[in-house]
Parts: C-alpha cells; structure tokens; sequence
C-alpha cells in the first residue's frame, strides 16, 4: 500500500465512522425525552409543532460540513492529489466541531422563546466548585507514562543514530516527521488546557448534579484527546523501523505501519464511542445544564475577535454571538503555536 | 466544596469570595494544605475580572489563612486567622448585630441566632 492509497482508505473510513455520529447528533435536541429540547424546556410535542423549522435548521447545520468534506473529497479524487485527503480530514474534523457549537448554540436561541419557565429570576446565585481543574488533576498516570514511552523511544533511537552518524542523514529529514507528530501532540496538550479552562458553573438549584454533568462532559473530552495523543505517540514509533530499513524493504514496512494505523484508528474510534454511549446514557438521566449568565463580562467588543485584558475567558458572549479575546492566556497560546508550526516547518524542511 | 456568589447581595463579589472560602475553612471543608483553584479558573467560571479573585487571595492570606506562591498557587495552610485584638473581633460581630438590630429582629430572637449559628460552626468544625 502506498501512502496515497492509504490516504483514501483513510478519508473513506473517516467519513463512514462518522454516520452513526451524524445520525447521534441529528437527535440530540430530543436526548432527555419529550419536554427537553436541547437544554431548552418546552412542551412535549415542541419537536412536531414550532419546533420543527428549528430541528429542521439545526440538522441543516450538521449535515452541511459532511457534505462539503465529501465534495471537496470527490475533487481531490478526481485531482489526483491524494495526499490533500489527510489534511481535509484536519480540516474536516475542525469544522465538524465548530459547527455542531453552532447549530447547539443557534437552535437552543431560537427554542428560548418557547420555554416553559422563563430563566429564574432576573439574578440567581451562581455556584461553582473550589476543586482546582489544573492538567495535572485530570492526567491519568498509566496513560501519561505510555505516551512518554512511545514519545521516547523513536527520539532516543533517532538520536543515537544521528550521533552515531549511521546514516549520515541530515536533521530536518531524520527528526521532521517525529518532531511534527511530537508537535501535533502538544497542540492536544493545549487543546486539553482549554477544555478544563472553559467556564463551569451552575445555579443555587441542584448544583451539585448540574457541576457532576459538567464534570462527566469535561471527562469524556479529555479522554478523546488522551487517545489522540496516543495514536500520535504511536504513529511516531514507525519512522525509526522505516529509516532502519533496508532501501528494498522501505515499501513493505511503510505499507506494514500504514494498515497498523488504521487498525489502531478503528480501536480508537470504537473506545470513544463505548464511552460516549455511557456519557449519553448519563446524560439522558439528567436535566439540562443551565449554565448562568457571567457575573461582570466585559461585553461584546467585536466580532469575531475582541481584546478584553481584564477578561481571563478565551470566549466573549454576547447576545446572539461570540467572539474570541485575544488578550485571553488560550488565544496568546493559540498564536503562539501556529506561529511554532510555521517556524518547524522552516526548520524541517 | 461549594462556593455560591450571589449578585443580589449588597457585598462585593470579592468579599463574597473571601467569606465563602472563609466559611469553608471554619467548617472544616476546607482543610490544612488543600489546594484553591487558580485565580484565573475562579474568574472564568465566575465571570469577573482577574483582580476580583486576586484581591480575595489576598484578602485571606492577610488573614493568615492560605499562602500564596508562584508553583504551588494558593493553598490553605491554617484553620486560624491571626491573632486580632478583641476591639476589631467586636467591630465584626457590632456590624453584623446592628444590621440584624436595623432589620428589626427582636434581642431575644437574635440572641438565640447568634447561639445556634455558632452552635452549627462548633459542631461541623469537629
């Protein structure tokens, strides 16, 4: 198999592991039951009477990314330049996410209106817990060390070996591919930075289960990035076996690791959905989260950037949209690491 | 460990920062050597600027009742405030008397307040 070939039975099972998430997603305003919609209580038959047009509107924004992806897939295809597969799997995966925020965030506005108990008083009490949320309180010991094994196994060999100089290989064409891969890695350290920064709290009433599903959310995101850091520590111990072999063999081992990856990928998938089936079925006991308003946001700025300094939040809301501050500690990091990319590429090249 | 802030209390959400985590300490909740979360986490969930939790911080610590460092954050390191002369412990508990008086509950009422509030804080700190 040559990396093309695997770039297309990557895309192809990319977008067929994501129908059944699709078909999840498309009913989630309905996941607590008649009288939920979303996080939104209304009457039962909300769905089928005013409610339609939303859930009409909301499965529109779903859908509208996978059927880009597939569009731009099939030109790619047509175009011969499979390698670009991988990077709108990136793409895809950004947009996929970005999209559900927002068709949540859009249909949830619309169905406000038909609520059935307007928000409690016009300031309720906010409560939060005092547990800190720091990366080392959510790291999984076992998990931690697997990944610094992986992570240092091909750096230790590659390392010997550029030392050593057995092949007289050059840096950028020794280290690029680890480096990139280690590099990727850190971007799902910051992604996990961001996950536990993101604002938790809930009102005086039935605080504790509101805060303990917030909780289970933030658990199960942290964990998908934990296995994407996994497979990347993974992939990483396949370039030394490739360097190390013998010009002939190159293609077989290449081809070796490519299927290796996709099988990890599939376990991998099939992980994430066990636990998101458990988390669903967690949720589907318990009422909405009812996030209350923050106490003294600086307020919309601009749109969709802002620079708000006294704000630590890396999201501004404001009435019907947000916007990015980029004062905030994630935003400066986020420029940070882009431009690190950038400047690794020029190194590796 | 809980902290509820309420916008409609005539305190600011600092103060209200500090008496909860206060609070906590005195009913044992929070013990010796337990972590608070980073100002920056405060803040966000709360939704107010980084100097409101700062200056809690630095409330309690003036208090004697957490230290704050650069690695380690702020963590709780006494159960006891410093020592305070009885002219500023009566200052307290004058403020807090004349509201109760101001609100228009009657002596006998508030004396029996005062006993079993202190009664509750007794008894959970043990």
């Amino acid at each position: 198999m040559t990396f093309d070939q695997f770039s297309v039975v990557l895309f192809v099972l990319f977008v067929a592991s994501r129908i059944r998430g699709y078909v999840r997603r498309s009913r989630l305003p309905m996941l607590r039951g008649p009288g939920c919609f979303l996080s939104v209580r209304v009457k039962d038959d909300f769905h089928l009477g005013p409610g339609a047009p939303i859930l009409r509107r909301y499965r529109f924004w779903l859908v509208a990314p996978i059927v880009l992806e597939i569009l731009l897939g099939a030109a790619i295809l047509l175009s011969g330049h499979w390698k670009w597969l991988n990077a709108l799997i990136v793409a895809a995966t950004a947009l996929a996410f970005a999209s559900q925020a927002f068709a949540v965030r859009r249909a949830e506005r619309e169905a406000r209106p038909f609520q059935l108990e307007p928000s409690p008083s016009p300031a309720p009490a906010v409560v939060l817990s005092l547990a800190p949320r720091r990366l080392r309180d959510y790291a999984n010991a076992p998990v931690e060390m697997l990944i610094a094994v992986l992570t240092l196994i091909p750096f230790g060999w590659l390392s010997a070996r550029y030392l050593r100089g057995v092949g007289r290989e050059d840096f950028g064409s020794l280290f690029g591919i680890p480096l990139i891969l280690l590099y990727f890695q850190v971007g799902i350290l910051y992604l996990k930075h961001v996950t536990l920064s993101w604002r938790v709290a809930a009102r005086s009433a039935d605080a504790g289960d509101q805060l303990a599903v917030q909780d289970a959310v933030r658990r199960h995101r942290l964990g998908q990035l934990d296995a994407a850091r996994l497979l990347f520590a993974f992939c990483a111990l396949y370039w030394p076996m490739l360097v190390a072999a013998a010009p002939g063999e190159r293609s077989s081992v290449l081809a070796f690791w490519l299927v290796l990856w996709i099988v990890a990928g599939l376990a991998t998938t099939f992980w994430v959905e066990s636990r998101r089936e458990k988390l669903r079925a967690f949720l589907a006991r318990t009422a909405p989260v009812d996030v209350p308003a923050p106490l003294a946001e600086p307020g919309l700025r601009g749109w969709p950037f802002c620079y708000a300094p006294a704000s630590p939040a890396l999201m501004i809301a404001g009435a019907d949209r947000s916007s990015v501050n980029l004062a905030s500690t994630p935003a400066r990091w986020a420029i940070a690491y882009v431009a690190g990319f950038v400047i690794l590429l020029v190194v590796v090249a | 460990m809980l902290l509820t802030i309420d916008p409609r209390d005539p305190r600011p959400i600092y103060q209200q920062v500090t008496d909860g985590i206060k609070e906590l300490i005195a009913l044992g909740k929070l013990e010796q050597g337990a972590p608070l979360p980073p100002v920056r986490q405060l803040a966000a969930d709360l939704g107010v600027n980084l100097n409101t939790i700062a200056t809690a911080y630095r409330e309690l610590q003036k208090l004697g009742l957490v230290t704050i460092s650069r690695g380690a954050g702020c963590v709780v390191t006494s159960s006891r405030t410093h020592e305070r002369s009885a002219e500023q412990l009566m200052r307290t508990l004058r403020v807090a008397l004349t509201d109760m008086v101001l609100s228009g509950v009657p002596s006998k009422e508030i004396r029996s307040l005062v006993s079993r509030e202190l009664g509750t804080v007794r008894k959970r700190r043990k």
